[in-house]
């Protein structure tokens, strides 16, 4: 959106960092700036059809994805289910509070109830017009917010889907600047899972309407390592209909049985709306743990097209080469399609 | 009778002189562009106008002072989002009825010299119906005949009976910067 001079996502999203459940506003620009086609009103919550109290914000995300992966020695399809959540955010005065509620990605649940979860749930108070601060379970600000979880940036770094912590956050979201300073707890419901505490600081600048750029750091740790990582990241709407977003992370991790690693992780997509609502994409991402390890690279680079025909509707599919050096020295042909539907 | 020959032809020369130097700035070229702040997220919403021709003017410039009145066809502005352009037309603006705002200067005195530098300004700009001063700073840059002002001035959507845009979760803030640049040949 920082094409359109939405440098902040918090205009549109209930979350200050973005992602997830949004604003009645964001709905209504979601229609009419994303969407090839429009009738009013049609972003409304299921259309419309249950009205909702003001202070009561709802929706739910249903995301499918089919892949095709093509290997000298193996050739293989899938259809996989990523999400089925339903959101929802009550506001009085200056708290918000706000949870999801869906179903687990566990094939095989130990128990019934464990074939459901909660991948978000905080509380914010809004102090100021700028200030607002979070607790609860929800991922660390750092970087650019991306809903492609599969890239380096994110599941190369461990910031995956489902991967969020327990966390304590302060942001200050200004006209020109906004910084986002975050605790984090791991998870102390279930220490099996090893995820890191620490901390992360990400600082994001406005320059001009539609351009921004920021730095990112955190540090975390666990039973295992510990980790700083640190990079820049760009926003750069060149005009309504294109735009470049770009990451760059450094990572000097130092496992708890070994020597220290220096790595790094990257992704950028250029972006071309010809039409609105529909998107060329060219994109690239890489994770390196170890720079003198040849064998720790995963890299992809492709192309893809994004449709957003009518509000509710998301479809992607994209080409990409992909390579795994620990598995291969040669890229492979790899092919998604996905299908994003929202409340 | 010498002197008093000297006197009357430097009095002409004086006036001739006067009428000479006064001119009209034939508007050329003409932009208004705005922007003000929202909540939440300090989203700038910033808009210009899309028609060239939506801005007149009848300018003289007398000696170093600058007169007249300037006209803005309200239906040109845009803010890039459509949806958000017909709120600020009918809701807020209240175009049908307003189909025009008129800036009139009541005070610019130009320098000696003209190199770009801000000078103030004062002026009554008439919005909504409602007539208020506003006063800014203007950059002046004169090459030969062609003159270039630059304004930049605030108002308040308040001033003007103008209530508080807001649609949905956000709000826009009272104030808004304006900034008009008028460039034309001296006639």
């Amino acid at each position: 959106m920082i094409r359109h001079g939405y440098a902040n996502c918090i205009t549109c999203h209930v979350s200050p960092n973005g992602g997830g459940l949004v604003t009645s506003y964001g709905r209504a620009l979601s229609q009419e700036v994303l969407s090839t086609w429009q009738r009013e009103n049609e972003s409304n919550f299921v259309y419309g059809l249950v009205k909702t109290p003001d202070w009561l914000n709802a929706g739910g995300d249903f995301r499918f994805v089919q892949t095709h992966l093509d290997t000298p020695a193996l050739k293989s399809g899938r259809f996989i289910y990523m999400q089925a959540d339903v959101e929802a955010a009550a506001t009085f005065g200056k708290v918000t509070v706000l949870t999801t509620f869906g179903k687990s990605n566990e094939i095989e649940a130990p128990r019934f109830i464990d074939n459901f979860m909660s991948r978000r749930h905080f509380v914010i108070y809004q102090a100021t017009n700028e200030v607002y601060f979070r607790a609860g379970r929800f991922q660390r600000a750092f970087g650019i917010n991306l809903p492609d979880h599969i890239v380096g940036t994110k599941r190369g770094l461990g910031w995956d889907f489902g991967t969020e912590t327990y966390n304590l956050e302060a942001a200050w979201i200004g006209e020109s600047l906004d910084v986002f300073v975050t605790g984090i707890f791991g998870r102390p419901d279930n220490l099996d899972l090893n995820r890191e505490k620490g901390l992360a600081l990400r600082v994001g600048h406005n320059l001009g309407n539609t351009y921004k750029a920021g730095l990112s750091y955190s540090y975390g740790s666990n039973n295992t390592a510990r980790r700083h990582l640190v990079g820049p990241y760009a926003l750069l709407g060149f005009r309504p209909d294109l735009f470049l977003l770009a990451e760059i992370d450094f990572q000097n991790r130092q496992p708890t049985a070994g020597d220290k690693l220096w790595g790094w992780a990257n992704y950028g997509r250029l972006d071309f709306e010809p039409i609105q609502g529909l998107h060329l994409f060219l994109t690239h991402d890489l994770i390196r743990a170890d720079f003198k390890n040849e064998t720790t690279l995963k890299r992809s680079y492709g192309g893809g097209i994004q449709f957003f025909p009518r509000a509710h509707f998301e479809f992607l599919g994209s080409y990409q080469k992909q390579g795994n050096r620990l598995i291969s020295a040669e890229d492979n042909d790899f092919f998604w399609l996905m299908m994003h539907y929202y409340l | 009778m010498k002197t008093t020959i000297r006197i009357v032809f430097s009095f002409l020369f004086l006036l001739l002189g006067q009428n000479l130097s006064a001119s009209s700035l034939q508007i050329a070229e003409g932009k208004v562009e705005f922007i003000a702040l929202a909540s939440p997220g300090a989203l700038k919403i910033s808009g210009r106008q899309n028609e060239s021709q939506a801005l007149k003017g009848n300018i003289s410039v007398d000696k170093d002072q600058i007169t007249g009145v300037v006209f803005l066809k309200l239906d040109s502005l845009t803010t890039g989002i459509s949806l958000r352009d017909r709120h600020m037309k009918e809701n807020y603006l209240e175009v049908p009825k307003f189909p025009e705002c008129q800036f009139t200067y009541t005070k610019l005195s130009l320098p000696s010299d003209f190199k770009g530098e801000q000078i103030p300004f004062e002026g009554k700009l008439k919005l909504h119906g409602i007539e208020r001063p506003v006063s800014g700073l203007v950059s002046v840059e004169k090459k030969e005949s062609r003159l270039s002002l630059v304004h930049e001035f605030k108002i308040k959507t308040g001033d003007f009976g103008i209530s508080t845009p807001k649609y949905m979760s956000v709000t826009m803030g009272e104030e808004v910067v304006v900034k008009v640049s008028l460039e034309g040949n001296m006639l």
